[in-house]
């Protein structure tokens, strides 16, 4: 088992009478990608900002590769970057001023310090605007320039806490790339988002918090095996009478089933080739269907499951 | 790392537009409006003479030593006398070609038609005059002989006097020192800027620099020294067009007079840090605050109405002593026409104490190291 790089125990934080976090436990380990999802609001912020000590808790325990983090864990802070949901550099300075002022924070010599950020420069694609200021870049120009600053002194761990909120869809995959690439390189990652998507697409395991409560860990796999549901399968059909939807609702791979505005929506249960048993009813009873769309549980469904809301709501 | 952080906190606090404009080019623009509007008046060095009518009936002591008084005033610019009969003495009130009437029959009295800087020194004139009366009758009756040089001598402290009470001796110059004075003090901006860049609840920047592995009081002073270098750069720009571009008189102490721009602009800093790091107003909002501060302080001190510190002087003289508006361009003043440098020490010793305060406040506020919330 990989050593733990940050550990977290029944963290408690109050914000007068608001709990932001309800006895909250983490274990990070070396080499994850890991994915804390949650809607707006439900704590994953607070818990950075205690991790990363910006924030006084008002219990339990954290510790940062195997040491307690303190605000003045030095040290510590040298192996650390974060990359902050709010863009946060000096308007005033360019790009490639802005990259080598915070790693020149944490790095002395400065021809090494120079190498990095030209290192950092070329990672986010920013070298061509290295002489621009910050006002004139694109949100995503900006948004890459943000990780930039993070990373640039290569940290051995990395938190992001939304780092795609506001990103157009080019951009955004080039981040997540540049995490992946990250990752393969040491850097373990702690990454928060309300993005399901981008979540499952890049993080190793996955926890799921709301309301300042830590809900579900895992892998993706992991956590949509706990519903008891599968695919879900949309037919579209004009018509289809009650007689059809019985027996289709009767049917061993079916865990639901439901007509409603031209369409068959049908949850299946967790077993294998669903849609193509379900195709062969309709076929076999010469009913007329349109476009066929299946989908996988995702971890929006999850959330579902866990909270009985949308995690989007 | 230090001079990095130095060179590039330098350059990010000169290339802040709204900083600059308020604090490098606000105070050019509004100096040579100034000096638009005082140009001819900056060469004299005193208020035009005061004209007035004296009128005297009968013979004695009193009549001699007043006139002697008078002249030697007369002398020394400070007045324009005429000395005529009283129903001419009235014809000139009436057309307002005298400002008014020094009548001495059995006793001293001055006739005023309204009031105005210049009835406010015939009223002076004639009351430094009653105080010292009693000395010249002694003088009159033991030695005639020495009567005029002790009116003379008495006219002589009375000029200093005016002076030495508030009147400027060239009173547009009170407008250029509070000028000075607004610039130090609009420091504060910086100030702002810098608390807001430090202050880990104050802004996502802040935050970012807050967990980074660098000493807290590092940081604090790398910005502090970009920031004052900034703001002394600035002063420095200042008294130069003020003194060789529209020829205002700082007088001869020119490292003194240096000096305590330097100590106003610690002030203005150390302001701008605690007003900064005291509350989590917007940047915006704090600017707003800080200008109207500052703008109040340039306001006592003359700025506006150069009688101002005067009236304050006379009615409520510890805001003068506070005021760090007046602090300093009192001290340009002392610094330019007096000799005597105790008011000057005093001056620059009460800035030096409010600086201390408010620059430690400031720092021990923006040195807290865990925030309940950000």
């Amino acid at each position: 088992m990989e050593a733990s790089v940050v550990k977290v125990e029944n963290l408690v934080k109050r914000y007068k009478d608001l709990l932001a976090l309800d006895h909250f436990s983490l274990d990070i380990r070396e080499g994850e990608i890991f994915g804390l999802l949650g809607p707006n609001g439900s704590g994953k912020t607070t818990t950075i900002n205690c991790i990363l000590s910006l924030l006084t808790y008002d219990k339990g325990s954290i510790q940062v590769f195997g040491r307690p983090m303190k605000p003045d864990s030095y040290d510590l802070k040298q192996e650390i970057g974060v990359i902050q949901q709010n863009v946060a550099v000096f308007d005033e300075l360019t790009v490639y001023e802005n990259i080598y002022y915070f790693c020149s924070l944490y790095i002395a010599d400065k021809k090494r310090c120079r190498v990095l950020s030209e290192e950092a420069l070329e990672f986010t694609g920013l070298t061509e605007y290295r002489k621009f200021r910050p006002k004139k870049l694109s949100g995503g120009l900006l948004r890459r320039l943000n990780i930039a600053c993070g990373i640039a002194h290569k940290p051995k761990l990395l938190f992001m806490d939304e780092p795609t909120v506001a990103v157009d869809p080019q951009s955004r995959n080039k981040i997540l790339e540049g995490i992946q690439e990250l990752n393969k390189k040491g850097a373990t990652i702690v990454y928060t988002s309300h993005y399901m998507e981008e979540v499952e697409q890049i993080a190793t395991r996955i926890a799921i918090m709301d309301k300042g409560r830590m809900l579900a860990v895992g892998t993706a796999e992991e956590l949509k095996s706990m519903i008891p549901a599968g695919e879900t399968v949309r037919i579209h059909m004009l018509e289809l009478d009650d007689r059809h939807l019985s027996a289709i609702r009767g049917l061993d791979c079916v865990f639901s089933a439901d007509y409603r505005d031209e369409d068959l929506i049908i949850q299946c249960t967790r077993g294998r080739h669903n849609l193509m048993r379900i195709l062969e009813y309709l076929t076999s009873h010469d009913l007329i269907f349109g476009e066929v769309y299946s989908q996988l549980p995702t971890l929006n469904d999850v959330f579902l499951e866990i909270t009985g809301k949308q995690l989007r709501d | 790392m230090f001079w990095t952080h130095y060179r590039l906190r330098l350059k990010s606090i000169v290339v802040n537009r709204s900083t600059f404009f308020w604090c490098a080019i606000f105070p050019f623009i509004l100096s040579t409006l100034f000096y638009i509007s005082f140009g001819s008046s900056l060469s004299d060095k005193s208020f035009p003479p005061v004209p007035a009518a004296v009128v005297i009936q009968g013979e004695g002591e009193g009549k001699t030593a007043l006139l002697s008084f008078l002249k030697e005033l007369e002398r020394q610019e400070v007045l324009k006398l005429t000395v005529t009969g009283a129903e001419e003495a009235s014809a000139l009130l009436e057309e307002e070609r005298i400002a008014g009437i020094i009548e001495y029959y059995d006793a001293l009295q001055l006739i005023l038609r309204s009031s105005g800087i210049e009835q406010s020194i015939l009223k002076s004139v004639l009351d430094s005059y009653q105080r010292k009366s009693a000395l010249f009758a002694d003088i009159a009756r033991e030695n005639p002989a020495g009567l005029e040089a002790a009116a003379g001598m008495s006219a002589a402290v009375f000029a200093e006097d005016t002076t030495l009470s508030g009147r400027p001796a060239n009173s547009s110059l009170q407008f250029f020192y509070a000028l000075v004075a607004m610039s130090c003090m609009y420091a504060s901006f910086y100030g702002l800027v810098m608390s807001a860049d430090l202050q880990g609840n104050l802004s996502p920047l802040a935050v970012r620099r807050t967990l980074a592995p660098v000493k807290r009081w590092k940081m604090i002073c790398g910005d502090y020294l970009a920031v004052l270098t900034v703001a002394v750069a600035v002063l420095l720009l200042l008294f130069a067009y003020l003194a060789f571009g529209l020829g205002i008189d700082f007088g001869s102490h020119v490292f003194l007079t240096v000096f305590t721009g330097i100590v106003g602009c610690m002030f203005g800093i150390a302001f701008g840090i605690l007003l900064g790091s005291s509350n989590r107003q917007s940047l915006s909002a704090k600017i707003g605050i800080s200008v109207s501060i500052c703008m109040s302080c340039c306001f006592l001190a003359g700025q506006m109405i150069n009688l101002i510190p005067v009236l304050i002087e006379k009615y409520v003289p510890v805001i003068n002593r506070i005021n760090p508006a007046q602090l300093i361009a009192n001290s340009f003043y002392c610094l330019a026409f007096y000799d005597d440098y105790t008011r000057y020490t005093l001056n620059i010793v009460t800035l030096a104490v409010l600086t201390i305060a408010m620059g430690c406040a400031g720092i021990l506020l923006m040195r807290r190291k865990k925030y309940a919330s950000i």
